[in-house]
Order: structure tokens, then C-alpha cells, then sequence
């Protein structure tokens, strides 16, 4: 990463311009500058790359009339003249309703983001996909000689977010985000895996040592058993627990909850904070400062959303445990619906682990103890199907494997699943020690998760793919 | 192609199959549309300069047809392309992506939806469209809706819950008895569709009338969870 010179005027100015341009009762400024360089391969063969740089600016206007704080914003990316944008953010807050999120703005505090604020954005370019863009014509020749093709994507992103508000707030933050997807096939398509890795610095990524995982997974399906729908004992490698987890992670919302339009809603309008989810004592949390996990440790709201407020821009982030010891502990709260909850405000945090203390199994341990089960590597096109038991429904993808008296036999053909990852929790076997991981299917999103391997009973296997 | 193996995977429906795959039954009509009215996906020009056009995906249900840009178009042997690369931004390369989807309604004076209900002994009616999965070969689907109703003897007897319904897409289409007319047809869709690494969003709509199939296997979500 570097930081560069850039064609934008510079965020700092961009903030400051605007707050001084205000004539609102208060008023909110977010700049957002993001580097990207990536490449993407098929085929044996790089079939794009590229780097980028671009800019979102956010406006947020607030008028104070009879009723309330109403609030107008206006955004856009690119360039263009952010004082323009301040004059539409104004004009929406003028025939804005009353905000029900209205809160007093957020102060300068403790979050240690201010000093920097002057500092420019930090940059990446291709050099930041570190041994990975080297090393893919080898590994290509690689796959050549031993029949398979490699896909993937690689990509390493900066974002430098400014925060500035009429409270005073000056605030910067820089996230630096890579990953690295492999999915090996061969026999046409019969045999496939996929492997991944999930980092701030790709050049911590060792393209060789995914390999080889590749190809121990592929020889794995050297033999195809089919097995019909059913429940079935499973191993869930970190992956694939971050998979379903990110679900119940973003399930955290106390107003729905409080609506009785959750998993974990409860009769008359309660919710079910403080009641047992599991019998093992999980912890799930979300932490700016987790190691591995760094993120932006304060809280930057473009738009409000029922658990989000555009008033708590700037709040101070600090570890949240939703699920501490087994029990539910904390759900998603602004500080408006917290005071009239009278209960902590806690926003997502963009990251999220789940930790059962004291383990230390690996998954070739958890497989070790399997009689008779499925390891399944990873998941694909997960979508909620029921909110109020977070039922979840998607297919296994690229590695489903047979275990039988703790030892990897054969491949088996994908499945839709029906399953709920609150029930995972009350339904697991054994956790492993929680390590980096990468959901397939969420990592756009939300890169930063680390878990622990699952062993879980009855896993509903609804129906047969015959995708491969 | 295998362009899309590491991400949204790759489609049942290969080169060698078009013009003879059996995609759905007689009555499955689908085209590619970036002309229609109120399209989402509606332009008058793609990203790569090629003029919007309409043409046929499915035909009397056999696959006659694919979404096509330039590249593909040339790389795949089907002569030009029929407009449907794609960028959600100057700072995006354009990709292939789909058009306006849609199932036709039946021609000239097609049932009405009560029509179609009434041709029904015991089944549900399944009004919009929610919680969409499919596998990366676009085999294995499961829907939910936004409401359900119960039918009995003809006659919608009311609204019942859980449900979802679950087949394979030939399957599927090929066990549609029935499209409703022209007054069953809307023209719906979605701001977000997303596609490719790095992910790019565009807005596409989707047509369709009522339609009625028999045998489709429907879930009862709440034993799906193991309540």
C-alpha cells in the first residue's frame, strides 16, 4: 500500500468545504476514497485485471422544525461539486418528515481516529495482490500437466473513509482488505474444490500452499459415492460455518426482534436476550480492534436503516458480544431505539467470530472423530427462507466428502440444505478452534470473520443436486 | 465457457444442446428484451455500441437461443451479438449478462388467472416470488412466495404459510400445463441483479404471466426446519 497523489480534491478539503458551506441546523459529511487492483482467471487463463480508484461523498443535512430533526440526504460517486451535493441534501431535509431515529450528533471523543485526519488516502495497485499475480502462470502450468483447470479471484482493496460533522467529529480510518478464491476442477467439471483465503495483506498468501490444498481435496474425489437427500452427521470446516454464522450475525436486529419478525423475537414484543442458544458456551462477537480482524473503529452511517442512524456517526465501536456463553446477549440497537428500549445501543461491526473457549481441534481432528458423516468445504446461494426460525436454504459447492470411521473415502454428489444456524449452534457435536476464515458466500461484503470447525448432527439435506 | 466456474458457476443449457434441449413444455415461450417498455434492462444501445434488440431464448420449448455480447458471440460461433453487454460503471469492464427475461403469455384471448385456478382439483396458488436458490448449474431450485393460498375443488379456500417449492428446472418448466393471457402478464424486476468479480450491479426486469403446473413437490418450511 502507498499513499499517491490523487486527481480528487483532497477528502480532508472536501469535508471541510462542505461544513463550512452548511446553512442546515447540522450537518454530516463522509468522503470515502477506494483503491482496487485485481485479476480474475479461467480456464487456465487470466481473463481480466485491473486497478481502480473512485470517491463516494455523503451529505447529510439536519433541520430542526416543530415536530423534530428531519434529515435530508444526498450522495454520489465520483467527482463533482460536493457543495452541489450539500444544496440537495438541504433541499431533501426541507420537506423531510420528522426523524424517529433524532439524536444529539456525536462528539469528539476517544476513538484515536482524529489526528490523521489531514493525511491522504492510501492506495494499492497490482503490486498488492503480492505473489499471487506472479504465480499464476506457474500454477497455471501446473493444472495443465495434471488435467484440471483453475478459476478464481484475487483482489486487494484500501478504503480510506473521512468523517466530519457541525459536533466537531474529524475522523479518519484506512481498511485494507485482500482475498484469494481457487476452485480447481477436473474430469470435465466431476471433480471440483474450492480454497480461499481471507487477509489485509496478500502478500502473507502463499499461492502454492492453496494449491496443494486443491489438489489433496480433488484427489479426494477420485471415487464419487452418491447418497440420497436426508440428515446427516456433518463436518463444517471455518468456511462454511462463516457461511451460515454471517446470517445470524446480520439476524441481529432488536427492532425486529421486538416485532416479533425474528428468530429471535419472543411473545407480547420481548426478545429472547438472555436466553440459551446452545448447550456449549459459544461466544459470537464483533470487535474493531480483534486481531486479524482490524476495522474501522467507529461507526460511519451513509443512510439510516431501523438499526442503523445516520445521528451516530462517529460513535465509538467497541467489542460486542451477541451471543456470550451459549445465551443471546446483545442485539442491534441505534441510540434512539435504545433509549426508548432501554437497552445498550450496539451496531454491526464489519467483522464477526464465533469462539467456543477452550477448543483446539482442528478439522482433520473433527473429521478424525466422524464415524459416519458428510465434510462439507463450502456453500453457495444462501437465502433465508423463514425469518422467524432463520431458516436458511442453499447448496453445498466444489467438495462434499464422505467420512466414514474417521477418514476421508470418496466424494459425494451436492444437496440442497434446509437448516437453521441458531439450530446449528444447539445442535453441534464438537467445536474446533476458531481460524481465519472466508464465507463463499458473503465475503463481498463482509470479508472479516473467523471461526471454529463444526461437528454438527442431523444436518437436513433436503434434496439432491446433480450440479457439480 | 467455464468463465464463471469460480463464481456463478456454469449452466445445464451447453452450446451442443441448443436447438434440441427440452427446456419446458410446448406452452414455454421465453425471450431476451432490451426494447420492451419500462424495462429495467431497457436501452437503446448496450455497452460495447450494439443496438438493443428482442429475441428468442425458448421456443415452443426447446432452447433456441443465448444472451450474447460481442466476445462470446464470436467465441462460441453464433455470429453477432444481440446486445447484452453490460457495465454498471466507466470504472467496470462491460460483461455478458442477461437482457429483459421473459415468459410469454398465451397468444389471443389466453385464461384468465381464475381460469387456471379453476382447472385446479387441490394445489396452492403462489403469489410473487421470495428466497430464490439455485445451483451453479441451474438445476436444483427452491422458491418461497409472498402469499400462498390454498386451492380446493377450483376455488381459492384460503391463505395458508410455510411454504416453499423445490424442483429441477426442466422439470419444472416442462411440467407447465398452462400460461395465463395477456391480462395475467406483468413486467416486474429488480434494481441489484448482481453479477461478476469485481461485482457489478444492474437493474433487469422479468415478464411474466399467471401459469399453471401440476406435480411440483412443496415444502412445508416449518418440518423443513425439524419444528
Amino acid at each position: 500500500m502507498s499513499v499517491a497523489a490523487t486527481r480528487f480534491v483532497p477528502a480532508p478539503r472536501v469535508v471541510e468545504q462542505v461544513l463550512e458551506a452548511s446553512e442546515s441546523d447540522g450537518c454530516i459529511v463522509i468522503v470515502e476514497d477506494r483503491s482496487e487492483a485485481e485479476v480474475r482467471f479461467a480456464n487456465n487463463t487470466v481473463t481480466t485485471n485491473g486497478t481502480r480508484r473512485d470517491r463516494t461523498v455523503v451529505a447529510i443535512a439536519l433541520r430542526e422544525g416543530e415536530g423534530g430533526t428531519a434529515v435530508g440526504i444526498a450522495s454520489r460517486s465520483g467527482t463533482g461539486d460536493a457543495i452541489d451535493l450539500l444544496r440537495r441534501a438541504e433541499a431533501n431535509a426541507a420537506t423531510a418528515p420528522p426523524a424517529e431515529d433524532a439524536a444529539p450528533l456525536v462528539t469528539p471523543g476517544s476513538t484515536g481516529a482524529e489526528a490523521d485526519f489531514g493525511d491522504p488516502p492510501v492506495t494499492t495497485n497490482l503490486a498488492g495482490l503480492g505473489d499471487v499475480l506472479t504465480g499464476l502462470g506457474e500454477a497455471f502450468g501446473r493444472a495443465r500437466a495434471a488435467g484440471s483447470q483453475l478459476a478464481g479471484f484475487a483482489e486487494h482493496k484500501v478504503s480510506t473513509v473521512y468523517l466530519g460533522s457541525s459536533a466537531g467529529l474529524r475522523l479518519r480510518h484506512v481498511e485494507p482488505t485482500g482475498k484469494l478464491e481457487l476452485v480447481g476442477r477436473a474430469d470435465g467439471g466431476a471433480r471440483s474444490a474450492w480454497v480461499s483465503a481471507g487477509v489485509a495483506d496478500l502478500a502473507t498468501v502463499r499461492l502454492e500452499e492453496l494449491e496443494e490444498r486443491l489438489t489433496r481435496r480433488l484427489g479426494w474425489a477420485e471415487r464419487k459415492v452418491d447418497l440420497d437427500a436426508g440428515r446427516y452427521e456433518v463436518v463444517l470446516p471455518p468456511d462454511a460455518v462463516a457461511d451460515l454464522m454471517v446470517m445470524l450475525g446480520v439476524s441481529t436486529s432488536g427492532r425486529e426482534a421486538e416485532e416479533g419478525r425474528s428468530v429471535f423475537s419472543a411473545p407480547g414484543g420481548a426478545t429472547r436476550v438472555g436466553e440459551s442458544l446452545s448447550p456449549h458456551p459459544f461466544t459470537l462477537r464483533s470487535d474493531p480492534f480483534e486481531t486479524g480482524l482490524e476495522c474501522t473503529p467507529f461507526l460511519v452511517a451513509p443512510a439510516s436503516s431501523q438499526d442503523v442512524s445516520v445521528f451516530d456517526n462517529g460513535l465509538p465501536l467497541e467489542r460486542t458480544e451477541w451471543i456470550s456463553g451459549g445465551r443471546l446477549e446483545r442485539l442491534q440497537y441505534h441510540r434512539a431505539a435504545a433509549a426508548r428500549s432501554s437497552v445498550q445501543p450496539a451496531a454491526f461491526i464489519n467483522n464477526l467470530s464465533l469462539e467456543l473457549p477452550g477448543a483446539t481441534s482442528s478439522v482433520e481432528d473433527l473429521v478424525a472423530r466422524t464415524d459416519r458423516g458428510l465434510l462439507l468445504t463450502c456453500l453457495w446461494y444462501i437465502r433465508e427462507v423463514d425469518p422467524a426460525t432463520l431458516l436458511l436454504t442453499g447448496l453445498t459447492r466444489d467438495g462434499v466428502y464422505l467420512v466414514e470411521h474417521g477418514e476421508i473415502t470418496g466424494s459425494v454428489n451436492n444437496f440442497r440444505f434446509n437448516e437453521s444456524p441458531v439450530d446449528l449452534l444447539a445442535k453441534t457435536v464438537e467445536a474446533g478452534r476458531t481460524e481465519r476464515a472466508l464465507s463463499r458466500e458473503w465475503n463481498e461484503w463482509l470479508n472479516r470473520t473467523a471461526m471454529p470447525s463444526l461437528r454438527v448432527a442431523d444436518f437436513n439435506m433436503s434434496s439432491v443436486s446433480p450440479a457439480t | 465457457m467455464g468463465y464463471e466456474a469460480a463464481y456463478a458457476g456454469t449452466s445445464f443449457a451447453t452450446l451442443d444442446k441448443l436447438g434440441s434441449l427440452h427446456y419446458g413444455s410446448e406452452v414455454m415461450n421465453v425471450t431476451g428484451d432490451r426494447t420492451v417498455r419500462h424495462g429495467l434492462a431497457t436501452v437503446a444501445y448496450d455497452d460495447e455500441g450494439v443496438e438493443a434488440q428482442s429475441f428468442d431464448l425458448i421456443r415452443d420449448g426447446i432452447l433456441v437461443g443465448y444472451q450474447l455480447d460481442r466476445r462470446i458471440a464470436r467465441n462460441v460461433g453464433l455470429g453477432r451479438s444481440n446486445g447484452c453487454a453490460f457495465a454498471d460503471s466507466p470504472g467496470h469492464t462491460p460483461i455478458q449478462r442477461m437482457a429483459n427475461v421473459s415468459l410469454r403469455p398465451a397468444d389471443g384471448n389466453g385464461p384468465s388467472t381464475d381460469e387456471l385456478v379453476s382447472a385446479v382439483d387441490h394445489g396452492f396458488y403462489i403469489a410473487g416470488d421470495k428466497s430464490w436458490s439455485i445451483d451453479m448449474q441451474r438445476y436444483n431450485f427452491q422458491f418461497t412466495g409472498q402469499r400462498f393460498y390454498k386451492i380446493e375443488k377450483g376455488r381459492l379456500a384460503g391463505q395458508v404459510k410455510d411454504l416453499a417449492y423445490q424442483s429441477r428446472t426442466t422439470d419444472f418448466w416442462g411440467a407447465m400445463e398452462a400460461v395465463g393471457g395477456e391480462s395475467t402478464y406483468r413486467l416486474g424486476g429488480a434494481f441489484n441483479c448482481g453479477k461478476g468479480q469485481p461485482g457489478q450491479v444492474a437493474p433487469v426486469s422479468h415478464g411474466c404471466p399467471s401459469a399453471l403446473f401440476r406435480g411440483v413437490n412443496v415444502l412445508n418450511t416449518r418440518s423443513e426446519s425439524g419444528r
